[in-house]
């Protein structure tokens, strides 16, 4: 009787065990899906992390290879009043104008080899065809003897600085 | 999951961006601008897409299209290259163009959009964008409203309550005023208005034509004729309307620009914000009408709404910013780029779309600085406000007298530059330190916050391990009014704590000057005569009695006057000894160095 009754009180529990094993079981099955969604969460969040530093060093590289670009904007805009200046000169070299322009065009051509030499570079427009990545065409105009879509006139000089196009160049184009 | 990319599919320009990070931002196109013109042209077998399709436009009007979103919707055809589009077509052009620029900047490829339209667009219209879209490649996920993508980048979609909100939309062509209503997440549009014939655009022409008027006046010249002329007017007239967004007087400098029988004719003058107001006022004025009749078809007054919304870069015109905030009796927000709110609101709903907003744990930012008090009542931070959290951060601090015992760490918050004007957080000791002269023992102090803006802070020696640590719950606990009240003091008071801070510093520097020279003249001993050695002790007893005054210059000139004596005094020494001495004089300079990565914080001797 007695060992029947201890028998008992083991199958009991162990059936209790057993149920707080599953139960445990059911816990530990729970976490383990936690964790590894949360892992995974983790592993995406860090790669985007990553993806976004390479993809901010490529726009930092690119905006530090153009720096300046702005400047040399503005510095187009004093080269292109001096080339203005300049063209204001007559046939007549020995009249006061051009007395006092000659000094114009050693500075201008000072701000011209300053530029050349950080790599700004006048874009060749005059008789060639046109092209939209390098050209901006404000007119155009029937020319005799010459092909539509040839470069007729520049009015306003293009640059580019490093390869990149600083600013296009203004011309008209053979219709 | 792949992202999904949003489009802001404008008559005039185009946007595209991004959510990263759980930010939107936008994607720079090949030519490196955040807008791309809505313009396609065809040249031969080439298809030209944005930029480079404008700047050929003249020299190829009949293949060049623009404005194309106008036909959306339309069985209208438009010819070009011999052959016929239809307006779906076109715009997938552009759409493709802004796809590849998105796949170029994320370095993989894009097949899912949510893109813009208008609110008052039709099925047919948002059909013939949605297949747009589906020729250029990309799943449409969503097509919502522009004012409700503005709407989501300013982040309304969060707030709980019903609320109304007015977009006022002021493009380089077009002007759209819509009124939405916004609960639960969902944006129901209740009246839209405007007049897709009015922007930017027609404010530069109207200064155009006042400064060729102007120089007629002048010189009898009429620039109009001239195309180059009228170029450089047109590129001016633009800049100068800009410039008066932040300025009141725009400078307008065209030299050269006619030729006369006198010589060269400059166009010389500057234009100011009342005359460029006087220009166009009666254009900006008409965008009154649209907002009023959409104000009365929603039945709607002033009061009812919650929100003003400002989009379009022409919303950048102060003038413009008044005349909404008169009309509507409310400020309206306008933190967000104009050109560029709408793609950024679609690229928000793509990251709803993904999950990726759900997803994102929004990370908060710690509303005020956190630092300590150190020597001289100067309060260091150790996290600026505003970051992220959760972080930590650590420095490391010295004593600020020989054989200091403990050290007090003062936890404080705020932006004042003095500790005493901060609030604190708390307060707390790290005890038997080891005797040692001042600024020898490494005290690091670690401020760590959590994600619910737990601080806890530690400070440990260095040189024994010993640390001790304190937690504070507190410091999330301000309202916004609170915080708003301790950001806006400190700028109240920003040039009087400086000046506080600037004695504090002074201060210092007399009393490490003092510490210097004395720990000099003991290490030194009788290498130094007797006279010069009299001379610094002197030196120091006036400093030290100015600095129980409140005269700082005196206790400035003092300083330098000490620091140039301990010099001398230094130089002399060294000049008399032999070469080999260069060791020490080497070793010296080291100990500075390491002296001056350490801070000493006041930590009061116990």
């Amino acid at each position: 009787m007695e060992n029947n009754e201890e028998i008992k009180e083991e199958v009991k529990k162990e059936n209790k065990e057993n149920k707080k094993d599953k139960k445990n079981n059911k816990e530990i099955e729970k976490l383990h899906e936690e964790n590894a969604s949360l892992n995974d969460k983790l592993l995406r969040v860090t790669a985007e992390m990553q993806n976004m530093r390479k993809r901010y060093e490529d726009e930092i590289s690119r905006i530090y290879k153009y720096d300046g670009e702005k400047i040399i904007q503005k510095l187009l805009a004093v080269l292109d009043n001096f080339e203005r200046a300049i063209n204001m000169d007559t046939e007549d070299k020995e009249d006061e104008i051009s007395k006092f322009l000659s000094g114009f065009k050693i500075i201008y051509s000072d701000l011209r080899s300053y530029l050349e030499s950080i790599g700004v570079k006048e874009i060749e427009c005059m008789k060639q065809p046109f092209n939209p990545e390098t050209m901006e065409a404000v007119m155009t105009e029937k020319a005799e003897g010459v092909e539509a879509g040839i470069v007729i006139d520049v009015l306003q000089k293009g640059y580019t600085y490093n390869d990149k196009v600083v600013r296009h160049a203004m011309v008209m184009v053979s219709e | 999951m792949s992202k999904i990319i949003g489009i802001d599919l404008g008559t005039t320009n185009s946007c595209v961006a991004v959510l990263e990070g759980g930010e939107a931002k936008v994607i720079p196109n090949s030519e490196g601008n955040r807008t791309t013109p809505s313009v396609v042209a065809f040249k031969g077998d080439d298809e030209l897409v944005g930029e480079t399709a404008k700047r050929q436009a003249v020299t190829n009007v009949k293949n060049t299209i623009s404005s194309i979103k106008r036909k959306m919707g339309t069985s209208e055809k438009v010819e070009a290259n011999g052959k016929k589009y239809t307006p779906e077509e076109i715009s997938a052009k552009i759409l493709s163009k802004l796809k590849k620029d998105a796949e170029s900047y994320l370095g993989e490829k894009v097949t899912k959009a949510v893109i813009t339209v208008p609110a008052y667009f039709n099925d047919a219209e948002r059909q013939a964008t949605k297949n747009a879209g589906k020729i250029a490649g990309l799943e449409v996920e969503r097509i919502i409203n522009e004012p409700t993508a503005a709407a989501l980048a300013y982040g309304l979609d969060k707030q709980d309550k019903l609320q109304t909100i007015l977009v006022y939309d002021l493009g380089g062509g077009t002007f759209d005023v819509s009124i939405l209503e916004l609960g639960d997440g969902v944006f129901e549009v209740k009246a839209t208005s405007g007049n897709n014939r009015l922007g930017g655009d027609d404010f530069d022409a109207r200064i155009s034509d006042y400064l060729v008027s102007e120089f007629k006046k002048e010189h009898g010249v009429d620039l109009s004729k001239d195309k180059m002329a009228m170029q450089r007017i047109k590129d001016a007239s633009e800049k100068a309307k800009k410039d008066l967004s932040g300025m009141t007087n725009a400078q307008i400098s065209l030299p050269f620009i006619a030729q006369s029988d006198e010589g060269p004719l400059h166009l010389e003058t500057s234009l100011s914000k009342a005359k460029f107001e006087d220009l166009c006022r009666d254009l900006f004025d008409s965008t009154l009408e649209p907002v009023r009749k959409a104000m009365k078809d929603a039945k709607l007054t002033n009061k009812d709404i919650d929100k003003v919304i400002l989009v379009g870069g022409s919303t950048r015109i102060p003038y413009i910013q008044d005349l909404v905030q008169k009309e509507l009796g409310q400020e309206p927000n306008k933190g967000v780029n104009p050109d560029e709110v709408v793609a950024m609101g679609a690229a928000i709903q793509g990251g709803v779309l993904t999950g990726e907003v759900n997803d994102i744990v929004l990370l908060d930012v710690t509303p005020l600085s956190l630092g300590i008090e150190t020597l001289g009542d100067v309060m260091t931070v150790l996290i600026p406000r505003n970051t992220t959290i959760p972080t930590s951060k650590s420095q490391v601090f010295s004593t600020a007298v020989d054989n200091q015992p403990a050290v007090d760490i003062h936890v404080l918050q705020g932006e004042r530059p003095m500790a005493r004007d901060n609030k604190t957080l708390g307060n707390f000791q790290l005890t038997n330190l080891p005797p040692a002269k001042r600024g020898v023992p490494q005290i690091e102090v670690t401020f760590d916050i959590d994600a619910n803006g737990i601080v806890n802070v530690k400070a440990k020696d260095l040189g024994t391990g010993k640390e001790q640590s304190i937690t504070i719950t507190s410091s999330t606990n301000l309202t916004d009014d609170e915080i708003d009240k301790m950001v806006k003091e400190a700028e109240a008071n920003k040039e009087a704590d400086e000046k506080k801070k600037e004695e504090a510093e002074v201060r210092n520097n007399a009393d490490s000057m003092i510490f210097q020279t004395e720990k000099a003249l003991e290490d030194l001993g009788d290498k130094v005569s007797a006279s010069d050695k009299e001379k610094a002790e002197d030196l120091i007893k006036e400093l030290k009695s100015a600095l129980e005054g409140t005269d700082v210059d005196k206790i400035k000139d003092k300083t330098e006057e000490l620091s140039k004596t301990a010099m001398d005094l230094a130089a002399k020494v060294y000049q008399n000894a032999k070469p080999e001495h260069e060791d020490t004089k080497e070793d010296t300079t080291e100990d500075k160095k390491t002296d001056d990565n350490v801070e000493e914080a006041k930590f009061e001797e116990k």
